[in-house]
């Protein structure tokens, strides 16, 4: 417990940390030019940095970048990699900004400031690592970002190349529950859970990704925007309407997210873009919100008596649906499914859930499935079908015997 | 209790919280480097006006804007005490501008504004860039990080004498200035929790309160710990020096001194005699919080003497500052044209009409005389 305010702690993360002296040494070395100026010689003005500037060039200057990896709404992703040590890899993501400075009429857009601002704060081991950002003279922003070379969950569950097993699943579940808990625990909402944001770093690790659309969630005033996270990963309280909402919106979406990389197919995927539609996907999968199964649910902004009735799926629904997940993963999904969000488990919950006591033991990092089979093993091969999960205890017991033998 | 690992990892505690010594060591070396600048872009116009007047024939000579005495040599800075009443300014500015908006800007987002601003001017000094250019979009950034959504063309729309191009022009400048950090934590929720508390405490008779009202004493007491929070937690350097629970005790303490060594007592005595030097400690940094808070004189405070003390003073500093003020970045919006201007093109014809453009708005700015608008009059009156 620190009781007096320290200097800033020396960072973690590599970014230039603004010292006194520091901004002495830049002083110094800004004054030369300037008193070069009055002594008769004329400068530039550009020749000129604020120490903000100077700090910026600073951080540029360390990386070095490369070709064009790819392209978002609001970026364009480079690779790039140190320039004092050109084998490490990262990712340069420029937003976006039209030539015209009339044209931004809003001026930098809010997607990328939240993005920006989150993952400032958010540094976790199953969270993407903003390494730096600085900016470019043409007047852009630049996340360094950590590099991706093994793209993401959606790709992995998509490519029938790629088997994996109960214990992979486990794994993967666990680092998306702890980059949620964190989230949380940060009061932060995520707000745009889906496989697609979950990217897979070259030691195995998935890491959320995707900031544009969190915000805090302890924010009193206002209201908040239901017309968030992706719709197929969308709680039934914000189709409703809700314009108050908690971490359950993202504990939903993981609910989702575990359901697919069992099924290896969207477990709530609704051919249309309408909420409506998303609703009756929702009650054949889950069941019909009403009074009974969720007190207070008729009075939310867009509620709507569903022509769909279904019954509150119970748990031999989801046994015979998620084989694979053995009785406790039943039964964390169906917790994490809940339709009233107060019923629903938090991230917390989730974390301290009997289901990652149980065997099978989640797959260790190293030896994660990953696509292009370069950490394929063997005799993995059997799950491969979307929609048809092989159960890998008994090739995942002898994978874990053979680790036990190999660290002995 | 007080401190966690959440906050630490913050770059608000990383990036944003000082030793005083530091914090003064770094505002010095922003006042010099900026001051030197000042002298050096004066010299410039000096040496531009001795081509010129070379140039044209001699009996023009000594009749520049500058006038005919040497200006880089003559330029009187700002120190960094005058800097800092600037900044005081634009932050008092940041509040009532966030009243004019239908429905007002939420306090705790004008606070998140003028934490910006007070962050910008850590690295930046008023002589370089004039509060005035920065704080509208400071306060319009504030609304896009913390969810309060409003269009830029309403905004400005109740901003008298204000476009939306001033409002993006120094965006870029300024999230430069913030190092690229937008998260700021404030000791408000924090306040409203711990009153919370205290109440259970009381109810729950872990906590002694005397006097015949106890919880209207605890209701009165959270209004001015809340009203230090606005105003004074706002208008010092609180934030830069302590943590955002630090600061909430010590408006709790500056507010009411009993009542938070109370709570204090009741959260820490059962940590037993191992915890004593920790809590001493403790209650001194939030004493001298509570201090700075409760030292801080807003000028509707002071009385009719000191206010008219206080206006003199402010108006000499602006008199000063209209001399010294960078004239190659008192136009932004040119400014930001030119720097993209220069990366894409570097055509003469475009930097020719941004130096022209630059010269008129100094001569409008020399004509309106004031140089803090007609805007701080009208808060003054
Ligand atoms: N850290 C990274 N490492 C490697 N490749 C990346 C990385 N980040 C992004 N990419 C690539 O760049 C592309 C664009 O990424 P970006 O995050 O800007 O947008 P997106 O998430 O694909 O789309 P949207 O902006 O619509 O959400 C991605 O599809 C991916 O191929
Ligand atoms: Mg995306």
């Amino acid at each position: 417990m620190a009781v007096s305010p320290l200097l800033p702690r020396s960072p973690s993360n590599i970014n230039a940390n603004m010292s006194p002296a520091k901004a002495k040494s830049l002083t110094v070395r800004n004054s030369s030019s300037a008193s070069a100026s009055t002594s008769g010689k004329p400068t530039q003005p550009k020749q000129e940095f604020d120490l903000a500037e100077k700090m910026n060039e600073e951080i540029a200057s360390k990386y070095v970048k490369g070709k064009k990896l790819g392209e978002g709404t609001f970026a364009l992703v480079y690779r790039g990699h140190l320039r004092s040590d050109p084998s490490h890899l990262v990712a340069i993501k420029k937003f976006k900004i039209p030539s015209q400075p009339e044209q931004r009429s809003e001026g930098l857009n809010v997607d990328s400031i939240r993005e920006i601002k989150y993952l400032q704060e958010l540094s976790h081991p199953s969270i993407v690592a903003l390494l730096d950002v600085f900016s470019t003279k043409d007047e852009t922003i630049n996340m360094v970002i950590e590099y991706f070379p093994n793209g993401n969950l959606e790709q992995l569950i998509k490519d029938q190349s790629v088997a994996y097993g109960a214990a992979d699943v486990k794994a993967w579940m666990g680092m998306l529950g702890r980059a949620i808990y964190f989230c949380h625990a940060n009061f932060v909402l995520h707000r745009d859970i889906k496989p697609n944001n979950l990217l897979i770093a070259a030691d195995g690790e998935v890491k959320l990704a995707d900031f544009g659309l969190a915000r805090g969630f302890a924010d009193p005033y206002a209201n908040m925007t239901h017309v968030v996270i992706t719709l197929w990963y969308r709680p039934p309280e914000l189709l409703f309407g809700a314009r108050h909402y908690s971490g359950a919106v993202d504990v939903w979406s993981m609910g989702m997210v575990f359901a697919e990389l069992l099924l290896r197919v969207p477990y709530a995927a609704t051919m249309s873009d309408k909420e409506i539609a998303q609703l009756e996907t929702i009650c054949e999968a889950v069941g019909t919100p009403n009074e009974e199964n969720w007190p207070g649910v008729s009075s939310l902004p867009n509620y709507m008596e569903m022509e769909k009735q279904v019954p509150v799926r119970g748990r031999d629904y989801y046994m015979a649906k998620f084989p694979t997940a053995g009785a406790q993963g039943v039964d964390l999904l169906m917790a994490m499914l809940k339709l009233d969000p107060n019923k629903r488990v938090t991230a917390k919950q989730v974390l301290e859930h009997a289901w990652w006591r149980v065997e099978p033991r989640p797959t260790d990092r190293e030896n994660l499935p990953k696509q292009g089979g370069g950490a394929e093993k063997m005799g993995e091969d059997v799950a491969r079908q979307p929609g048809v999960l092989a159960d890998h205890d008994k090739f995942q017991g002898v994978a874990r015997r053979l680790d036990f033998a190999a660290l002995k | 209790m007080i401190e966690d690992d959440i906050y630490r990892s913050s770059t608000q505690y990383r990036y944003w919280s000082y030793t005083s010594e530091a914090l003064a060591s770094l505002r010095q070396s922003t006042n010099e480097l900026a001051s030197e600048r000042v002298r050096a872009a004066f010299g410039r116009i000096r040496d531009a006006k001795k081509v010129q007047n070379a140039q044209q024939s001699d009996h023009k000579s000594g009749e520049g804007v500058e006038g005919g005495q040497d200006p880089a040599k003559d330029v009187e800075t700002l120190t960094v005490e005058e800097e800092l009443r600037v900044v005081h300014w634009g932050c008092s500015k940041i509040i009532e501008t966030g009243k004019v908006t239908t429905p007002p800007i939420p306090m705790e987002i004008r606070a998140t504004a003028i934490q910006f601003l007070r962050r910008f001017y850590l690295t930046n000094s008023p002589m370089t860039y004039h509060p005035k250019q920065i704080l509208t979009c400071a306060l319009f950034l504030a609304t896009k990080t913390d969810h309060w959504h409003i269009p830029l063309s309403t905004f400005v729309d109740k901003i008298p004498g204000t476009e939306e191009k001033d409002v993006r022009a120094p965006e870029f400048l300024l999230m430069q200035g913030l190092r690229f950090t937008l998260d700021v934590r404030h000791p408000m929720r924090g306040l409203e929790g711990g009153v919370g508390e205290i109440l259970k405490l009381f109810e729950e008779k872990m906590l002694r309160l005397d006097g015949p009202d106890p919880k209207g004493r605890v209701g009165k007491a959270a209004d001015r710990a809340s009203q230090f929070l606005r105003v004074a937690a706002q208008m010092t350097d609180v934030y830069f020096l302590y943590t955002p629970s630090q600061i909430w005790l010590a408006a709790l303490m500056a507010a009411d001194s009993d009542l938070a060594n109370a709570y204090l007592a009741s959260k820490m005595d059962h940590l037993g005699p191992a915890a004593a030097s920790l809590r001493a400690k403790l209650e001194l940094t939030i004493r001298s919080c509570a201090d700075m808070l409760s030292n801080y004189k807003s000028e509707d405070e002071a009385n009719e003497v000191e206010q008219k003390e206080m206006k003199k003073e402010m108006k000499r500093i602006g008199r000063k500052l209209h001399l010294c003020q960078n004239p190659e970045k008192m136009d932004l919006v040119a400014v930001t044209k030119q720097k993209t201007a220069e990366k894409r093109e570097g055509s003469e014809s475009d930097k020719e009409r941004v130096s022209k453009k630059r010269k008129l708005e100094r001569e409008k700015l020399e004509r309106d005389g004031d140089v803090f608008g007609p805007s701080l009059k009208n808060s003054n009156a």
